[in-house]
C-alpha cells in the first residue's frame, strides 16, 4: 500500500484546476443526468415493460430478467444521482462506466444479430423506437465522459474527495 | 484505500438493491401473468416463445369478417399511419410506459381481440399481448405473420393517424 508516500493532503479531485473541474461537473451532469433519466423512465414504464425490454435483447437467461428489471433501473437512479453530486465520484463513474459498457455491448450483438427490438433504453424518449446504429454512437458519448470521471475524479465541485485510485495511488 | 474504495462500491451496489427490493417486494409486486400451456411438438414458433394464441392469415380474414373482433396495430405509430388493417386500434408498448393506454377503454376485456405488428422478427405484439394481459384481458390472439402478409394478400387496407 502506498499510505506510506500519501501526502498530508490526499484530496486530488479538489486539487483540480477551475477548468478541468468545470469539465468534470458537465461530465458528470451529463453522463448522470443520462442515468437517473433513463433510469427514472424505466421506473415510470413499470418492471414488466423493462423485463420485456432486456427479453429481446436474448442475451439474459429467462429468470434473470425479472430481478434486473427491478434492480437496473434503481442502480441507474443511485449511481447516476452520485455521480451528478460528486458523491464517492470515481467508484459511481465505475458503475456507470461499466453499466454503459454493458448496455451497448447488449446493443452492438442486438445490431449484429440483426435483431429488431426495442431499446428501453431511455424508456422510450428520443422516439427511439427500436435499436439502431444511433443507440451505439450515443452510448460511446456517454461512455468517454463518465471514464472521464473516473480517471480524473470529480473535480473539485465534487461533494466528497476521492483520493486514491483502486491500486492505492495517490492520484495528483 | 483500496479496502475503503471497494467498501464504497459495494454500499453503492447494496443501496441500489435494497431500493430495488423493497420495490419488487413491498411496493409495485408484479402479478406474473399465468404461463402459457406448452405447444405441440413441432409447432412452428417463429423464433417467439410458443405461443397457442398464434392465428394464421385466414383465420385473422375471418375474424376480420365476422367484425366481432377488435383489432390493436402494435407496431409504431408512423407505420400504422402508412396502412392497418380497417378499424385496428394503435396501441404500441410506448404507450403503456406512459401508463394505461386510453385506448384501451374501446376495448372490452372479455373482447376476442386480435394483436398484430410486423410480422417476422417483431416482439411487439407479444409484448403488448403481455402489457394487456396484465389490464386484465383475456382473449387475445396473435396474428404471427402480421400486417405484411395482410398486405400482401391485398387485403382491405386503412390509412392515416389514429383518432384516439
Amino acid at each position: 500500500m502506498s499510505e506510506a508516500v500519501a501526502p498530508a493532503e490526499p484530496l486530488s479531485s479538489q486539487q483540480r484546476g477551475v477548468p478541468v473541474s468545470v469539465a468534470l461537473l458537465l461530465c458528470r451532469i451529463v453522463a448522470g443526468g443520462a442515468f437517473i433519466l433513463a433510469g427514472a423512465l424505466k421506473v415510470k414504464g413499470g418492471p414488466l415493460i423493462f423485463q420485456m425490454s432486456i427479453e429481446g435483447f436474448k442475451l439474459v437467461p429467462a429468470w434473470a430478467t425479472m430481478p434486473l428489471a427491478y434492480f437496473l433501473p434503481w442502480l441507474e437512479i443511485l449511481t447516476g444521482l452520485a455521480l451528478v453530486l460528486g458523491i464517492w465520484t470515481r467508484q459511481s463513474a465505475l458503475v456507470v462506466t461499466g453499466l454503459y459498457v454493458v448496455f451497448t455491448v447488449g446493443l452492438a450483438s442486438v445490431l449484429v444479430r440483426g435483431l429488431d427490438i426495442d431499446c428501453g433504453c431511455f424508456g422510450g424518449l428520443f422516439g427511439e423506437s427500436s435499436v439502431g446504429p444511433m443507440s451505439l454512437v450515443r452510448n460511446g458519448v456517454f461512455i468517454v465522459l463518465s471514464l472521464a470521471c473516473l480517471i480524473l475524479g470529480g473535480g473539485r465541485f465534487a461533494l466528497t474527495a476521492d483520493d486514491t485510485k483502486p491500486s492505492g495511488e495517490v492520484t495528483s | 484505500m483500496a479496502k475503503i474504495w471497494i467498501l464504497r462500491l459495494v454500499v453503492l451496489i447494496g443501496l441500489a438493491s435494497m431500493v430495488a427490493g423493497a420495490d419488487a417486494f413491498v411496493f409495485r409486486p408484479v402479478k406474473t401473468p399465468p404461463p402459457r400451456p406448452a405447444v405441440a411438438a413441432g409447432t412452428p414458433t417463429d423464433g417467439h416463445a410458443p405461443s397457442t394464441n398464434g392465428i394464421t392469415l385466414e383465420d385473422t380474414r375471418a375474424a376480420f369478417e365476422s367484425g366481432e373482433s377488435f383489432f390493436v396495430d402494435a407496431r409504431p405509430i408512423a407505420q400504422y399511419a402508412e396502412g392497418h388493417i380497417p378499424g385496428a386500434l394503435h396501441i404500441d408498448v410506448e404507450m403503456f410506459r406512459q401508463g394505461r393506454p386510453e385506448a384501451l377503454d374501446f376495448l372490452p376485456t372479455d373482447a376476442h381481440i386480435v394483436i398484430y405488428c410486423g410480422g417476422g422478427e417483431c416482439d411487439a405484439s407479444h409484448m403488448v399481448e403481455r402489457m394487456m394481459q396484465s389490464h386484465g384481458y383475456q382473449n387475445l390472439k396473435i396474428f404471427e405473420a402480421g400486417f405484411p402478409a395482410w398486405e400482401k394478400a391485398e387485403y382491405p387496407v386503412e390509412t392515416g393517424e389514429p383518432t384516439l
